[in-house]
Formats: C-alpha cells, structure tokens, sequence
C-alpha cells in the first residue's frame, strides 16, 4: 500500500488526478457513480458487494468506507465477516446469492455454476441483477486507480460517509 | 445487461467513449492492453474484437499477434513494455505497483497516461469479467 502520491502535487495541494488530465472521463466517471444509486436493488446488498470488491482490489478506502445510508437501512458490521464465504454467514438469501455472483465475478467468472446463476435468477429481477453486474463494473477501476495512484489514506481505519 | 437499466448502461458506454476520446494516452497502447487483459483473462469476445478509435490510429495486427510475446518481440519499443508490464501487475494485483513501477510508468507516457492507462486497464477487466460471468465472452473449446 502506497499513501504517498505518485503524482505531482498541484499547487493547491492535491495530487494530479484523473480529472486534470482527462476532464471528460472523470466526469463521465462521476456521472457513472452519480446514476448508479438510488437504483432498484437494495443499499445493503450493494453495500456488501462494494465491501467485497473493494477488499478483493486491496482497496483501503473502498474496503473502509461505509455509506451511512446503508447503515440506516439495515447494515450492520457483522455482515462483513462472511463476504468472501456468504453461505457460511448470517446473510438473506438474496445477499448470498448477490455475493457469489461477486465472488465469482472477481475469483473465476467464466467458471459461475448454473446452481448460482439459477439462485441469483431466483432473487433479482433481471433489471436488479443488470444493476449488481454494472457495479460491479464501476468499483474497479476506481479502486485501482486509487491504490496505483498512491493516493489511499495512511490510515487503515473504517470511514463513514 | 446495460438495456436492463438503460440510464446506468449509458453512463458505463459515455465513460467507455471518453476513455477512447482523451488525448493523453494514445489509442493503440490502450488497444494492446485491452486485448492483453482479454487474453489473460480468456475472454475470446473481446479479444476478438477492435476499437475503432486504434484502428484509425493504425494498429497493427501482425503486433496483436505477438501480443503474448511482448517482453521479447522487437516489434514492442520499451514503451509499450513499460504500458503491457504495468496492465500485466494491474491485473494481477495492483497492490504489487510499487513506486519505481510507477515512476518507470511515468517516464514512459507521463502522468496523464499512468492515470489514464490505470483506469482503463481496470475498466477493460471489470467488463471482460462480466461477459464472461453471463457465459458470453469464452468460445467453447
């Protein structure tokens, strides 16, 4: 983990980031994170799989973050002790099934059982598993850009937004 | 997929286009590293496939072809080595970037194409993942 930016320092103090270089894919980046949420799936689904993504890229902000609106609606701490292995966790079904498509997506996609997408077929709307899929997209590249960039808090401490 | 939630398929294909539209990193380093992710990630579809904007940028096949021998084809110059090395440790762990890959990076295509080659390079696996997740981006062998 790197927080010492690998990018030059701006004379306003942050690091050149993706925006100062290429303002047209930072915004359209923003537009993608902007349009993603409220969204048809439920914020503490999505908030376990943006967990779970972010601790798979070794992302210290993502794996951190936790969105106080998720937390409102029912997020609780414990859920993350089994993202990795959510069968073994007091999860719903419909966050089980949420997270082997994660896991699967990030460990072996072309390697998804039939027995999964059947239970993820079972638990969301086709528009709903669209919606896990494309965050799946989104999470990603943010996160590595962070990690690569150097720009992840010194700190391994969770945060509240 | 992206039809099943059109606003939110959109704003991935706007980002796609920016990504191919930006001036700081040029098209055909881009397309090498989409398509060498593709072929560490066995995903034929997109392997398969080429974007316009490198095309129009002359990309060359006979270089696609070489593509799993970029270390030691004379046809890659040291910066496109320095652009597949890092797409290579982005995808495997980008944890595994450490400064002097970074700044070796750097040296090669600036600061704006580090930024730009890392956030494309993670948006061409997340999207090669999720064809092959819905079963459509590996022909059957």
């Amino acid at each position: 983990m790197s927080s010492v930016p690998r990018t030059s320092i701006l004379a306003d103090g942050r690091p050149l980031g993706l925006a100062d270089v290429a303002p047209g894919l930072a915004a359209a980046q923003a537009a993608f994170q902007q349009v993603a949420y409220p969204g048809q799936v439920d914020l503490v689904t999505r908030e376990l799989v943006r967990i779970l993504s972010g601790r798979l890229a070794h992302c210290t902000i993502c794996r951190n973050l936790r969105l106080n609106a998720a937390v409102k609606r029912g997020f609780e701490e414990s859920m993350t002790d089994h993202l990795e292995d959510p069968e073994n966790g007091d999860l719903t079904d419909r966050q089980r099934a949420a997270l082997r498509l994660a896991n699967a997506f990030f460990d072996d996609p072309a390697g998804y059982p039939a027995d999964a997408r059947a239970e993820l077929a079972a638990n969301f709307a086709p528009d709903e598993a669209a919606e896990l899929l494309l965050d799946l997209i989104r999470f990603r590249p943010g996160s590595k850009l962070t990690v690569a960039a150097g720009t992840e808090p010194a700190s391994d401490e969770l945060i509240f937004q | 997929m992206a039809q099943l939630r059109p606003e939110y398929g959109a704003a991935l294909q706007a980002v796609e286009t920016e990504l191919w539209a930006q001036d700081v990193l040029d098209p055909v380093s881009l397309e090498l590293c989409r398509l060498r992710i593709a072929q560490l990630l066995r995903c034929d579809e997109a392997l398969a496939e080429r974007t316009p904007a490198a095309v129009a940028a002359g990309l060359d096949e006979g270089m696609v072809d070489g593509l799993s021998r970029w270390a030691t084809d004379d046809r890659f110059d040291a910066r496109l080595r320095a652009c597949l090395g890092y797409a290579e440790q982005l995808l495997i762990d980008a944890q595994g970037v450490t400064d002097e890959h970074a700044a070796a990076v750097i040296a090669a295509i600036g600061e704006g194409g580090f930024l730009v080659l890392t956030y494309g390079c993670g948006l061409f696996e997340t999207t090669q993942r999720a064809r092959l997740v819905l079963g459509a981006g590996r022909q059957p062998t």
